[in-house]
């Protein structure tokens, strides 16, 4: 038999946890969204740090991990406004330097930083900052030259210096073949489409990681684009000079014959026509297109 | 010296220990967080796997390191304090009869605490086994990787240390301080390679020497910590691993020694 006290107390710790709950859920509710501000680094230096975590250096360096991800991710993801992503390189840097050997952090952190204004940080400076520092622990890791090659490549235009990068990625061990071919097809067709589309096809086969395996898809979606509007910038030109009018909407093009539906770009979202031209819906998640966004 | 006596008292402690449900709570609680690393890795960009064999070695290591360093430091002090152990010292027991078996009783309680630990931990990367399988040409370890047993039993030769000297504190001072020392003792062995290049930054030769000794003096866990080389399937250096092994068993013994000529001469009245 439990006693009278006892039932008394639990009916206490029940009623008065509800209430508590229940004040909780109020107060959220009643909460003015904060402003944003940028999360302070406790630590300011990544050797002290490392010193600071002994045996659980790795675990430490999981949680600066997370907090780049989420902080890449939250900054990514407000709505309008500057994005500073100020604190982006010190968390890789952290994380990096707790675990020296995180090969996901250097080279997704890369993509991280490389990603163009208005969405990214802009930064392709930082992004080869890192990968530096992962050679520099990592000699042999083909991976991090390759990487080092792509930010040239593509955020820098820099296919001169693309390809260096790709013959020192060729000449480490347990390189694939393709590397080979990688220096010359840089140097003989920098800048050109189809050899960023090999790039990208490349890290898209070659990656294990989902997050780059998306960045991949998203930007070899981006070239598709580019593609689909030089093909209907010549529907466009035939359709003028037959018509001996520009069309003033795709409605005009269906009916010449010259395209079956109102063309929609790699994600679905209809191109729209501007003063003629074609372009991609202001609405499409795939701006801006590369060479169109502003670096830093 | 009798193996059968140290036997009997190390039992004792084993059972003693698991009626305490302290260590049983720990273990319990490594598991409930070795379970939520599956949430938390949600937020890693894919190094999910990455963060669970992380987050259940740490775990592994601080709960380890809570009893040995808590169980440990009140084995023979609250034998003293509840004047238990002169009813004990009563029989043909030895003072270092009796606290060999202390000790490898909680070396028992500790090794398995460990396996139970390392099974959650196994059970959590199971589930990632089937949920996200590896590509067939993945270069990356497996998910359930028997080679993170190593750093286990690196971490397991870690706490035979760190219990030994947990008991030849707890042999001449009070449990606070056992309790201080044995922390103390504990960060210092991370220090080793700090303490090693100690005389590359300070001119002072008396100081880089200084360093030098602590350096020999103290052991040095950062030999035994390959976790990091584990969950990135990194190559292992098995001749440093020997050594470090061999060194820290060595060093056990040593404070065992140690440990047991104080208690001798001790005065339990």
């Amino acid at each position: 038999m439990t006693s009278p006290a006892i039932r008394a107390a639990r009916l206490i710790a029940c009623v008065a946890f509800a209430t508590a709950v229940g004040l909780n859920v109020t107060a959220a509710g009643m909460a003015r969204p904060r402003a944003t501000t940028e999360a302070p680094l406790w630590l300011q230096s990544p050797d002290v740090a490392r010193r600071l975590s002994l045996s659980f250096r790795d675990l430490a360096a999981d949680v600066y991990w997370v907090r780049a991800v989420v902080y890449y991710g939250s900054e990514r993801l407000a709505p309008g406004g500057e994005k500073r992503y100020a604190l982006l390189y010190p968390l890789l840097d952290f994380s990096t330097s707790l675990d020296q050997r995180f090969d996901v952090a250097y080279s997704l952190g890369a993509i991280f930083l490389s990603e163009g204004h208005p969405g990214g940080p802009g930064r392709p400076d930082l992004a080869l900052q890192l990968l530096a520092k992962g050679r520099r622990y990592e000699p042999e890791r083909w991976q991090y030259a390759h990487d080092m090659a792509f930010v040239h490549y593509w955020w820098l235009k820099d296919f001169r210096a693309a390809a260096t990068h790709f013959e020192e990625a060729a000449r480490l061990p347990a390189a694939p073949l393709w590397l080979r071919t990688m220096a010359a097809v840089t140097l003989a067709k920098g800048g050109d489409r189809d050899a960023a589309r090999q790039l990208w096809t490349q890290l898209l086969d070659g990656s294990e990681v989902d997050w780059i395996k998306r960045s991949a898809v998203f930007h070899l979606q981006q070239i598709r684009a580019l593609d689909d509007l030089d093909a209907l910038r010549g529907l466009i030109e035939r359709f003028t000079a037959r018509a001996g009018r520009p069309p003033s909407s795709w409605d005009d093009l269906v009916r010449a014959g010259l395209l079956r539906a109102v063309p929609v770009d790699p994600q679905e979202v209809p191109y729209v026509l501007q003063n003629g031209a074609p372009a991609l819906s202001p609405a499409s998640s795939l701006l801006p297109l590369p060479g169109h966004e502003a670096g830093r | 010296m009798s193996p059968v006596t140290v036997g009997r008292v190390a039992a004792a402690v084993y059972k003693e220990s698991v009626r305490d449900r302290v260590p049983l709570s720990m273990v319990f609680f490594a598991g409930v967080l070795i379970a939520a690393s599956i949430f938390l890795s949600q937020l890693s960009a894919g190094q999910d796997v990455k963060i669970v064999k992380d987050l259940g070695l740490a775990t592994m290591n601080l709960i380890g390191l809570l009893i040995s360093v808590f169980v440990g430091t009140g084995l023979v002090a609250k034998e003293i304090e509840r004047r238990s152990i002169y009813a004990v010292l009563s029989k043909p027991v030895t003072r270092s009869t009796y606290l060999l078996g202390k000790y490898c009783g909680l070396l028992l309680t500790l090794a398995s605490n460990l396996a139970a630990m390392a099974v959650a931990l196994y059970l959590v990367l199971g589930y990632f086994a089937i949920a996200t399988p590896l590509p067939a040409n993945s270069t990356r370890p497996p998910h359930v990787d028997p080679w993170l047993l190593l750093p286990l039993a690196l971490l397991f030769v870690q706490l035979m240390v760190t219990t030994a000297a947990a008991l030849f504190f707890s042999t001449f001072s009070g449990p606070l301080l056992t309790v201080l020392f044995t922390l103390a003792f504990w960060v210092a062995g991370h220090f080793g390679g700090d303490l090693r290049d100690y005389g590359r930054v300070v001119d002072s030769p008396i100081a880089a020497g200084v360093a030098r000794a602590l350096y020999y003096l103290l052991p040095n866990f950062g030999g035994l910590d390959v976790k990091n080389e584990v969950v990135h399937g990194a190559a292992l250096d098995a001749a440093a691993i020997t050594a470090a092994v061999a060194a820290a068993v060595t060093y056990a013994v040593a404070l065992l020694g140690a440990a047991a000529a104080v208690f001798e001469r001790r005065d339990l009245k």
